[in-house]
């Protein structure tokens, strides 16, 4: 009887023993849990506004890819970021008229760098000139710039032969209210 | 003594579940560091727009303009350059070229958001071109890229 009493004791004392320990564990756990999430969330702003620039600055470099500009296979090889300057000069004249509400963009610029000049480019001056600027709309916001290749085409002695250069793509965002 | 054998196995499970918990908080928080910079775009499509960039050197004839692609790999196996009716040094267009399109297109400085930056090129194994400008601090973001043709470039930005 005192045996079974002591088993009885002991078998309690043990229970309890591992109910503490499974307690403890568990608010180890928690601990650990907490401090995890806490230092996931504290990043969570960052990421965010650089998970934003991200798609701004993939954004425009897809603009670079439009076939109303892009050099596609004009040049020979299929060169990314490649923008053909005689295209944008003809994008250029149909941009507000054409392209005003069907991009939520307000300009597209490219400047030279190698040549840089503040010259804009206009029919009566173009090639002669440093800044290609097309305005779409008036309603100016951010803007993002990406590196490109500016290419056209031009002749020495009768023989046309590609001139490419490097050069910066500056796209203005409408601003989204 | 039953009591006290289970009492020590249960302090050898703490003990162990306590050691476990401790390494996986270090694992967590030495994998969310690196000192690897992230690949940028920016520099990435800076690499990419120079590398097409036509040059004043031409080859075998006019008006047989190379971009400075080609002229990287002129300059690293020795070979000459036709420019305004003389032969020229390949590495010397590259050297110059570079030395504009890097001055124009970036501002560093220790009052800029960019402090400076580095240009390595490099062509088999062999370096082509080495430019540094600016300061180099601890934060940096750039690109790599290898092409098949056996370019090497990396350039890196320092903030």
């Amino acid at each position: 009887m005192a045996d079974n009493v002591n088993f009885g004791k002991r078998g309690q004392m043990k229970i309890q023993q591992m109910a503490f320990m499974l307690i403890a564990i568990t608010l180890l756990f928690i601990i650990v849990g907490l401090f995890v999430v806490s230092t996931s969330f504290s990043n969570l702003k960052a990421a965010k506004e650089e998970l934003n620039e991200r798609e701004a600055a993939a954004l425009v470099l897809s603009i670079s890819n439009y076939p109303e500009f892009s050099c596609g296979d004009s040049y020979g090889q299929d060169m990314p970021y490649c923008i053909d300057s005689d295209k944008f000069m003809a994008f250029k004249s149909v941009a507000e008229k054409d392209y005003s509400s069907f991009w939520e963009i307000s300009s597209i610029e490219i400047r030279t760098i190698y040549n840089e000049s503040n010259v804009v480019c206009t029919a009566s001056n173009y090639p002669n000139c440093g800044i290609y600027r097309a305005t779409l709309s008036g309603n100016q916001g951010s803007d993002k710039t990406a590196f490109v290749t500016l290419c056209k085409k031009e002749s020495y002695m009768g023989t046309f032969y590609n001139k490419c250069e490097i050069a910066k793509l500056i796209v203005r965002f409408e601003d989204v209210d | 003594m039953l009591t006290k054998k289970a009492q020590s196995e249960m302090i050898g499970f703490g003990i162990i579940v306590v050691i476990v918990t401790i390494l996986l908080l270090v694992f967590l928080t030495l994998s969310g560091n690196s000192d690897e910079a992230p690949s940028d775009r920016t520099a990435e499509t800076f690499i990419q727009s120079f590398l097409q960039h036509t040059t004043k050197c031409a080859k075998d004839y006019y008006p047989n303009y190379r971009s400075i692609s080609d002229v990287i790999s002129y300059c690293a196996e020795n070979r000459r350059c036709y420019s305004e009716n003389e032969t020229i040094d390949p590495c010397d267009i590259l050297e110059e070229d570079m030395d504009k399109i890097l001055e124009n297109s970036w501002n560093v400085g220790e009052n800029r958001p960019e402090k400076g930056y580095s240009l390595v090129i490099g062509y088999r194994n062999e370096s082509v071109l080495d430019k540094m400008e600016g300061e180099r601090t601890q934060n940096s973001r750039g690109s790599t890229q290898k092409f098949s043709n056996g370019v090497f470039i990396q350039f890196m930005l320092y903030e």
